[in-house]
């Protein structure tokens, strides 16, 4: 038990962010960490080869496809209601949310996570409050190695 | 704990909390603060096995564990959403402000006096983590109570 270590705060966050939803999950992610966000017509059906990465042609090319559960773990499929995708720095893959917003020149104070709900290899450690809602900061590399690394297994 | 100067004997107060059947431990009175029923918790993405996330109280965000998955050091199953949760505080040095951190309970806790003739017992051997987390054991009727202490179980992870 690394007993009492103290915790430092984090610096304040300034400068444009993207908030993504997932069920009751927000995160929050840098702007340069998502890319371009688009609406999906139509979910893709669900791929036996390839559980939790259905994939969808798209204009002649073929795309893996991920929904998060509010526990980051990835969904079996693609639920009806995550309509908007986006691509996030760092993998082919195209991720799929209930709501996404982006918010430009914010200024924003993260909280440390209380040390005791910590686990080894947690992807966030910080949160902010929006209003009454939580997001949990968060950078695409290591949202995405969590969630990826548990398919894996 | 609380203690009763007017008596010629030390006395404190204690709250007795249930968190499994048939398993109790004894926080002092001091440190417990609220007792909410149907608290609002929100899960953290990818937290220990044991907890249960960050509890809304008080215009603030304190952590909320299950004392029974911590203590049998793994998660069988997810534990149902507690009817109620313990606040409770703890410091982490003397001399510094109050932290506050929560447990999920069944039922709400029982207060008893604990006093010089109050009989101790041994911790019991169901979970390693009881030399970490207690400061003594009581004995309630045939029950062994450890004492837990907050700041040793709120103050790290326990991963």
């Amino acid at each position: 038990m690394d007993r009492f270590i103290p915790l430092t705060p984090p610096e304040p966050l300034h400068g444009n962010f993207v908030l993504l939803r997932a069920d009751t999950l927000r995160l929050l992610l840098p702007q340069q960490d998502v890319g371009v966000i688009e609406h999906l017509d139509a979910p893709p059906l669900p791929d036996l080869a390839n559980p939790g990465l259905p994939s969808q042609s798209v204009r002649g090319a073929t795309r893996q496809m991920a929904a998060l559960s509010s526990r980051l773990t990835l969904l079996g499929a693609i639920p009806p209601e995550r309509k908007i995708v986006t691509a996030l720095y760092g993998t082919p893959i195209v991720w799929c949310w209930n709501e996404v917003r982006v918010l430009i020149d914010a200024r924003l104070q993260p909280r440390p996570i209380p040390r005791v709900l910590y686990a080894q290899d947690m992807p966030v450690q910080d949160f902010v409050e929006l209003g009454p809602d939580i997001a949990f900061v968060c950078s695409a590399q290591r949202l995405c190695r969590y969630a990826l690394d548990r398919l894996a297994r | 704990m609380i203690l009763d100067a007017t008596s010629s004997t030390l006395r404190a107060a204690a709250l007795l909390a249930d968190y499994a059947r048939g398993r109790t431990v004894a926080f002092a009175a001091c440190a417990t603060i609220e007792l909410l029923e149907r608290p609002d918790i929100v899960a953290v993405p990818g937290m220990a096995y044991y907890a249960r996330g960050l509890l809304r109280w008080q215009r603030r965000l304190v952590p909320i564990i299950d004392l029974q998955t911590l203590l049998r050091a793994h998660a069988d199953t997810p534990p149902a959403a507690p009817r109620y949760a313990l606040v409770l505080a703890w410091q982490r040095v003397a001399g510094v402000a109050l932290d506050h951190g929560a447990i999920g309970l069944a039922a709400p806790p029982r207060r008893i006096d604990v006093d010089a003739d109050t009989a101790l017992c041994p911790l019991p051997l169901d979970s390693d983590l009881w030399p970490l987390l207690a400061v003594s054991c009581l004995r309630d009727g045939d029950q062994a109570v450890p004492i837990v202490d907050t700041a040793a179980l709120f103050g790290s992870a326990h991963g």
